[in-house]
This record gives C-alpha cells, structure tokens and sequence, in this order.
C-alpha cells in the first residue's frame, strides 16, 4: 500500500510538469479575430480554403481534423484555431481540390461543418 | 464468483470495459460517447496496480495485482465506432497466516464493443453533445484457476454512453449491462450492471486559441458496479489528464466508498496510468 501514494504523488507532479511545458496561454479575446490563424509559411499568392468547423473540443479533435484534411490530394498544409473553429486548409496552386473532397474530408470526421469559403468566393457574411 | 463485467471493472480502473476514449472531456475509467474519425484510431496503453483483500477462503486471501491494459478504438465511419480491450494480468495472491504464496499471469477477459452514435449536437466550435449505443461482447480469457473474474461466457454487453462539453467543463454518464451465459450461475455468477457518472474540468488553457497545443483536465468520476447476485461497489475516482494533439497521459486513482461484496474480493484502490497515442 506504501506504493500507492507515491505512484500517485508521481504521476500528478509529471502531469504538471508536461502541462506546464506544452500547454499555451490563453489568448485574449481578440483571439476571435481570424488574423490569429497565422498561415504556416504559406506562399503568397497560393489559394486557401476556409472552413468553420463546430464541436472541435480538444487538441485532438483539432488534429483528426488536420489529418482528414491532409489526406486530400491537393491539401498542402492545414492550420486550426480550436476557439474560433476557423480551419484554413492551404491548397496546391496547380491542383487544388473541390469543395466537394473538402466536404467530404469532413464529413469523415466527428464535427460538424458550417461554412467553407473556397479560394477566390466571396465569404458569406 | 462474479461476472466478467464487474470483473473486468476491477482489473480495469481503466480499460478493461470500454473505458477510455481519448477525446476531449471523456473520462479515463469510463466510456464516452466521443470516438476516432473515420479511418483513425486510438491505441491506449494503461499499467496499473490493484490491491485486493479478504477474499476466499474464509476471507484469507488477498492479492497484489499488476495489469496492462491495451485498448484500440477505431473509426469504422462518421457514427461508429470500434473498440477492443486487452487486459494482461499479473497476480500474487497471498494467504493470511503465512501460507503459500499463488502467482498467476496471461489474458483477463476481454471485450469487442461497438458505438454507434445515434445523436450530435455541435452548437459551436468547442461545444458539443452527443449520445451513442453500445454494443459487444465479453469474450473468456486464457487465465482461470483461482480468479473470480475469469469469466466462461460469451457475454453479450449492451448500453449507452451520453457526453457533453460546455467550454471548460465536460460532463458524461453511461450505463452498461452485461448478460451472463455462462453455466456458473450456481457459483454465484449473474448479469451485471455498471453505471459511471464524470466530470472534467478544463485546468488549462482557459481560452483555446490558434497556437492551443494541449490541454490539461482534472478529472472526478464516480464509478458504480451492481451483480443481480447481489454484490455491488462504487468508486470514486479522481485524475488527471493532460492531452496534446496526438497523444494523451492519464492518471487515476479509485477509491472505494461504498462495497457490499460476498462473491469476490474487495477492491482496496485501483492505481492507474495511461498513454493514448493516435494513429
């Protein structure tokens, strides 16, 4: 039994450690704002489709979605505000894929989408 | 003796029935109605440690156990789900008074379970509530001899998981039966009924924002364990549980508050900790 509260002490004590050295701080509420999504070296004039995803409610939700989206031929980089449910998916300039293989991408996950802004669409207010 | 269901609880602080998911605010002891996406999946690895006490005969036994338990869930489509659960069990059983030591080690009882989420409900981005069918299978281990929980039935397992997040907080409920057919019933072997009950709460970060790479949740969990012959137990389980993008670490303790137990061992605390990685 002396083993018990030990162990425990442990593995909350390296449960904080990591969380401490992983975790990121909240932003301020301007974190609303799409401007937090920072593009991942994006080239400038290459197409990003935008998509509003509900019931994204941890890390890795965010990544299932990362990883539908990446399984699309055509998606080159995916970058995921969890508080906004802002996805920007940045698209190969010479074979960027449909809206319809970006739909279905998420229909593959476990959430729900709202809204996707293709490149070049006029983003629905 | 008792049946596989409430056996499996027992091994498993963690894992042994459908315990954990590995998705947002679900708990670590129990099911929640979260599941990988289509063609993803979840391997959890859980080591844990369970102290065990007056058991037969005559209340003179008890036990030090060590388990691994390897579970894998696996999106079949966007609704459903499938989970498998693999306890290995090391045992050493000693006898009050000196007597001789027992050690036994192999494959604890095992479950196929299938989710099937029936409802979805996501009003924004970090919200979600969702309630899904269970359905599977118990299927006997290779270990016997002594255990209590080495079931020799095909046990068919049906239920139902609920879960909702609400920003920082998450809350879920489940209640499963399992349907002993075995042809121990005379030595005290019945259906059996487990029902959880969890909240987690969001520790940090507060806000989730577009550099969020992790999350860490305290978790509180009541776990509760009912034979139609009668025995029946409820744990409280505290832990935590810190999840990045691909992987998750768990912690959990349970600890008996209430026990009534005449066909199998009293549970003295159940130590518990996981590695979920996705795949």
């Amino acid at each position: 039994m002396r083993f018990v509260p030990f162990a425990t002490a442990s593995c909350v004590l390296a449960l904080f450690t990591i969380a401490g050295c992983q975790s990121t701080p909240s932003t301020a509420a301007g974190a609303a704002d799409s401007s937090s999504v920072v593009a991942p070296a994006a080239k400038a004039d290459q197409p990003v489709a935008t998509l509003w995803i509900n019931g994204m409610a941890c890390p890795q939700c965010s990544y299932n979605v990362d990883l539908q989206l990446k399984k699309v031929d055509g998606v080159e980089q995916v970058k995921v505000d969890m508080l906004t449910g802002k996805v920007l998916a940045y698209l190969s300039p010479s074979h960027p894929p449909t809206r319809e293989q970006l739909t279905s991408a998420i229909a593959d996950t476990t959430f729900t989408l709202v809204r996707l802004d293709m490149p070049g669409e006029n983003p629905t207010p | 003796m008792q049946s596989g269901l409430l056996a499996s609880i027992t091994i498993a602080a963690s894992g042994a029935l459908l315990p954990a998911n590995a998705h947002a605010q679900t708990p670590i002891n129990a099911p929640g109605a979260m599941q990988p996406s289509t063609g993803t999946g979840v391997l959890h690895i859980m080591p844990m440690y369970r102290r065990l006490d007056s058991f037969e005969p005559d209340n003179q036994r008890s036990a030090d156990e060590y388990a691994v338990l390897a579970q894998v869930a696996y999106g079949l489509a966007k609704n459903v789900g499938i989970q498998f659960d693999v306890p290995m069990v090391y045992s050493n059983v000693k006898m009050a008074g000196g007597g001789t030591d027992e050690d036994e080690f192999g494959l604890a009882d095992s479950t196929v379970l299938l989710k099937w989420r029936v409802f979805q409900d996501d009003p924004a981005p970090t919200e979600t509530t969702r309630f899904s069918l269970i359905a599977g299978m118990q299927i006997p281990g290779t270990i016997d001899g002594w255990r209590w929980d080495a079931s020799d039935g095909w046990d068919p397992i049906a239920g139902f998981v609920f879960s909702t997040v609400r920003g920082r907080h998450g809350f879920n409920a489940d209640a499963l039966w399992e349907f002993y057919t075995g042809d121990e019933r005379d030595e005290g072997r019945s259906d059996s009924l487990r029902a959880d009950a969890s909240y987690l709460f969001r520790l940090s970060p507060a806000q989730y924002s577009a550099d969020t790479t992790g999350a860490l949740y305290a978790v509180a969990e009541l776990n509760g364990f009912y034979d139609t012959n009668g025995d029946r137990t409820l744990f409280f389980s505290p832990g935590l549980m810190y999840e990045a993008r691909s992987f998750t670490l768990d912690a959990t303790v349970m600890i008996p508050v209430h026990q009534d137990v005449d066909h199998r061992p009293e549970t003295e605390i159940v130590v518990g900790f996981g590695v979920r990685l996705s795949f």
